[in-house]
């Protein structure tokens, strides 16, 4: 029980924070001097309504999603500082217990075990690559431990997963890619031809935007899978049909700006209209050299990156906490752009987490079922302090929100934001009703 | 797990994979052209030492006397200082912040120690003879070792040591969790110590503690080192003229350290994971590639080895000798060492640079100084992709040319005949060549992992 770990506190005055090393040192320090022989008993000692909340944050801080998990790490640190500067969770403050995961679904399942047997976590929270999500999920269901992904995957709403994996602070693919064919079809045109990679990613996309489109009388004239080994695209560009209209691209990886480069020289200046999912580019400067071929096209983003000429009140608290300027770039470093149009997650799951505890009057791991239906119970969840990415909806059913989708244009080697879906362009029918499942 | 394995492969990777930055700039830089003008440049020294009198070859690696006396003294109070320092890390990896990004214990082993001291030794000489947590203690107690460590197990210890250590390092999947590493670490000292104490500090640091024979090559390229209480100074590479030729384990330890490296970046290239059949777009985590990864370990060490061994004898045919091929094996191997640290620096540098920053922050709280803001936009500029790429492909050619070089030199330890040991040095400086083309092609590929 000596293991402690980040402790959030509240009066750091900048926007990030750090977790302490000292307070690691000082707790080592402290559980050789004495309370080590008496393992286990400091947290009874202290009162219950004083103990903090712990927090089990799966991140990932190395393996392949370690650049998500940087930003993942200090938004959630962020929030979590905000929510204890607030007077924390039914006035008790909550403690983020950081553990890896290498981006590993084995090692997803033994760190929720961790959380859930080691460390005494009420909920584990925070994880973002599918096959995490789903490698860890079962193992959270088996130890009955609350799991709050924040992943976009459509594991959540699909059914696959089980009653204590919920998604209440992220919208996922399938709502994300049907919202975009309205804006499609009405503004860039109906002939569309999609590039994306071979595998379910790209799949995903195929699928779920072409039924949508052709529900509105478009047309998918051509779907053109890339091999997700490649490295150059040029023969791929003929198979492009002349009378496309649109081409819709969710390239991702490392040949993503060979991609753009590439198709600017198949193109020249006469281009159909370009769609994309930002997911190519998180994380990249738009002025990037190369990618000069993309001024003027449009891009799904799951929350705008630049804070534009009238960002709301809410979304500017967001990004000082977090300690990101008007461009989403780190205060610290404006080159060092954010994973900005995902990280808002963690901060709107930590909320619906403080809002399901105080709904369910939590007071420890025996009220872990009273907090999964009140989260459950929850539908509306308004624009705010929040919620800054803007109003969503949570189907208790499906374990899943649903909210707002934004389309940017590209323009001057930045974006301006161009559309706004309605929270009804993202909805699907239920795939799954959790609460018939037992706990 | 077949069950989960198959709804792994239906579902949606919905956070796209990695960044299209670092690497994807890289893809637009003019690699190709880069990647000719490193091998051309490894491939005129070949032709430039090929014809190279010997004179001139041996003047190069002479050795300078700069001071009658050799550097020593509190060895034992900075090893039990360093002592001290590992069993406070230790503590903090089980008991700190279990952050790898943030504990102490992971960015001290990782990137300070692993990485960081290993450039330092290249360039200060052989530190760990103080740092080493072991002979400090081992003094301390001075019992004589009650057996004698058997001179046919060569560095054969040592061998299965770094091994393990590379396997930890490529395969097991969380070579970074603070308590799994403060366990390892603990028992790596354990067993070491224990070692010291059975078979003496010097034959057991000497030959059979993979960190300490490691560095202590590295610390040969140096330009100063003491010895024999006399400091010398030379080029890199000089002072392992001496050397003794290896014994075969010594020569596989050096192949070992090499090919470990490189295969941790072979395996991140879009070319092996399309060979193992895994999609380089959604990459499935260590777990999933543990089989693969350990026969790529293993097989990567066993094909340098094999390919070197054949240059090695391919290139006593040429001039004419026989039966020699052990010897010469065990002297020319000490020319890998500068390929190692090539590798080395162009392969551990991004870790260095994000990783560093993460250090200094874990210090900087630690010393209560404040925040360190960590960022990686170098890798998101195209100017800093090129100076980082270039810095790599630097190292890699540089260590190169340095063991062309070498070699060259340490053939006339074998065949004192100029005109011999020139021709002896034509197929391993081939493979030199080649291996430059591969470490560049290395950094040039796509990646996955």
């Amino acid at each position: 029980m000596a293991r402690k770990t980040t402790q959030i506190q509240t009066p750091a005055a900048r926007a990030r924070s750090r977790r302490s090393v000292l307070k690691g040192l000082a707790a080592t320090g402290g559980a050789l001097a004495g309370a080590q022989a008496l393992p286990g008993l400091v947290p009874y000692i202290q009162a219950q309504s004083s103990a903090p909340i712990k927090i089990g944050f799966q991140v990932h801080r190395t393996g392949i999603g370690a650049a998500y998990g940087r930003w993942y790490d200090r938004t959630t640190t962020a929030a979590a500082r905000v929510i204890n500067e607030a007077g924390g969770i039914n006035g008790r403050p909550i403690e983020i217990i950081t553990e890896d995961d290498g981006t590993d679904p084995k090692r997803g399942a033994e760190v929720v075990e961790k959380f859930a047997t080691l460390h005494g976590c009420d909920i584990a929270f925070g994880t973002l690559f599918s096959h995490v999500v789903i490698g860890s999920s079962p193992r959270a269901g088996e130890l009955k431990i609350p799991y709050f992904v924040v992943s976009e995957g459509h594991h959540v709403a699909s059914g696959m997963l089980n009653r204590y994996t919920l998604q209440p602070g992220i919208t996922d693919v399938k709502s994300q890619v049907q919202a975009m064919a309205p804006f499609v079809h009405d503004n860039l045109g109906r002939k569309v031809t999609m590039i994306f990679p071979d595998f379910a990613f790209g799949h995903d996309h195929r699928d779920y935007f072409s039924a949508a489109l052709e529900k509105l009388g478009g047309e998918v004239v051509a779907k053109i899978a890339i091999p997700p080994t490649e490295s150059s695209f040029t023969r791929y560009f003929p198979k492009i049909p002349r009378d496309t209209e649109v081409i819709y691209h969710v390239m991702v990886g490392p040949a993503v700006l060979t991609f753009v480069k590439e198709l600017g020289e198949f193109f020249g200046s006469s281009r159909p209209e370009l769609f994309g999912f930002i997911d190519s580019l998180e994380a990249v400067d738009i002025a990037t050299p190369g990618l000069e071929f993309l001024e003027g096209s449009y891009f799904w983003e799951g929350n705008p990156r630049y804070a534009g000429a009238n960002p709301s009140e809410h979304d500017s608290f967001y990004r000082a906490q977090v300690g990101v300027d008007a461009d989403g770039a780190s205060l610290d470093d404006p080159k060092d752009v954010s994973t900005y149009a995902h990280m808002w997650g963690c901060w709107e799951t930590l909320h619906v987490v403080k809002a399901g505890m105080e709904a369910a009057g939590y007071q420890g791991i025996g009220d872990r079922a009273a907090l999964i239906e009140a989260v459950e119970a929850m539908t509306d969840l308004p624009h705010g302090r929040a919620h800054p990415q803007g109003a969503k909806l949570f189907n208790g059913k499906t374990h899943q929100v649903f909210g707002h989708q934004y389309i940017s244009k590209v323009g001057g080697g930045r974006m301006t934001l161009a559309h706004t879906t309605s929270i009804e362009d993202t909805f699907y029918p239920d795939e799954v009703d959790y609460t018939t499942q037992p706990f | 797990m077949i069950r989960l394995a198959a709804m792994v492969l239906l579902l949606t990777p919905a956070a796209a994979q990695a960044h299209a930055t670092g690497r994807g700039l890289v893809l637009l830089l003019p690699t190709g052209l880069y990647i000719t003008a490193g091998v051309l440049a490894v491939l005129a020294s070949v032709v430039a030492l090929t014809v190279a009198p010997a004179r001139a070859l041996r003047a190069a690696f002479r050795l300078r006397l700069v001071w009658s006396r050799a550097p020593g003294g509190g060895e034992t109070a900075v090893s039990l200082l360093a002592l001290a320092a590992l069993a406070a890390l230790v503590l903090t990896g089980l008991y700190g912040t279990r952050d790898p990004l943030a504990n102490p214990l992971p960015l001290t082993i990782w990137t300070i120690w692993w990485v960081g001291l290993t450039l330092t030794q290249a360039v200060f000489g052989d530190l760990w003879r103080w740092l080493n947590p072991w002979t400090g203690l081992h003094r301390l107690i001075a019992p004589a070792p009650p057996l004698r460590l058997p001179a046919r197990l060569g560095y054969w210890p040592a061998v299965a040591g770094l091994l393990a250590f590379g396997w930890f390092e490529l395969v097991d999947i969380a070579p970074a969790d603070p308590t799994r590493l403060a366990r390892a670490v603990a028992a790596y000292w354990a067993l070491s110590f224990a070692g010291t104490i059975l078979f003496g500090a010097e034959a057991w640091l000497g030959r059979a503690e993979c960190f300490s024979v490691f560095f202590r090559f590295i610390a040969r390229l140096a330009p100063l080192r003491g010895a024999g209480g006399e400091t010398r100074v030379g080029p890199p590479g000089a002072h392992l003229i001496a050397h003794q030729p290896l014994p075969v384990s010594g020569a596989l330890f050096l192949l070992l350290a090499l090919s470990t490296v490189s295969f941790d970046g072979l395996s991140k290239t879009f070319f092996w994971l399309g060979r193992i059949g895994v999609n380089p777009l959604a990459f499935p985590g260590r777990s999933a590639v543990v089989w693969e990864n350990s026969a790529g370990l293993i097989g990567a060490w066993a094909a340098l080895a094999a390919a070197f061994a054949l240059c090695v004898l391919a290139g006593l045919a040429l001039a004419g000798e026989r039966g020699r091929l052990r010897e010469a094996f065990g002297r020319l191997a000490l020319a890998i060492t500068p390929i190692a640290l090539g590798y080395h620096l162009a392969h551990y540098l991004p870790v260095l640079l994000v990783n560093g920053q993460y250090a200094l922050a874990a210090g900087a709280a630690l010393l209560g100084l404040g925040e360190v803001p960590v960022t990686t936009s170098f890798f998101n500029t195209a100017a800093t992709v090129r100076l980082i790429w270039l810095t790599q492909a630097g190292a890699i050619v540089v260590g190169h040319i340095v063991a062309v070089a070498l070699a060259h030199r340490l053939a006339l330890e074998l065949l004192p005949d100029p005109r011999r040991a020139a021709l002896s040095q034509l197929p391993v400086s081939a493979l030199m060549v080649l291996y430059t083309l591969f470490g560049l092609w290395l950094l040039a590929s796509p990646t996955g992992a």
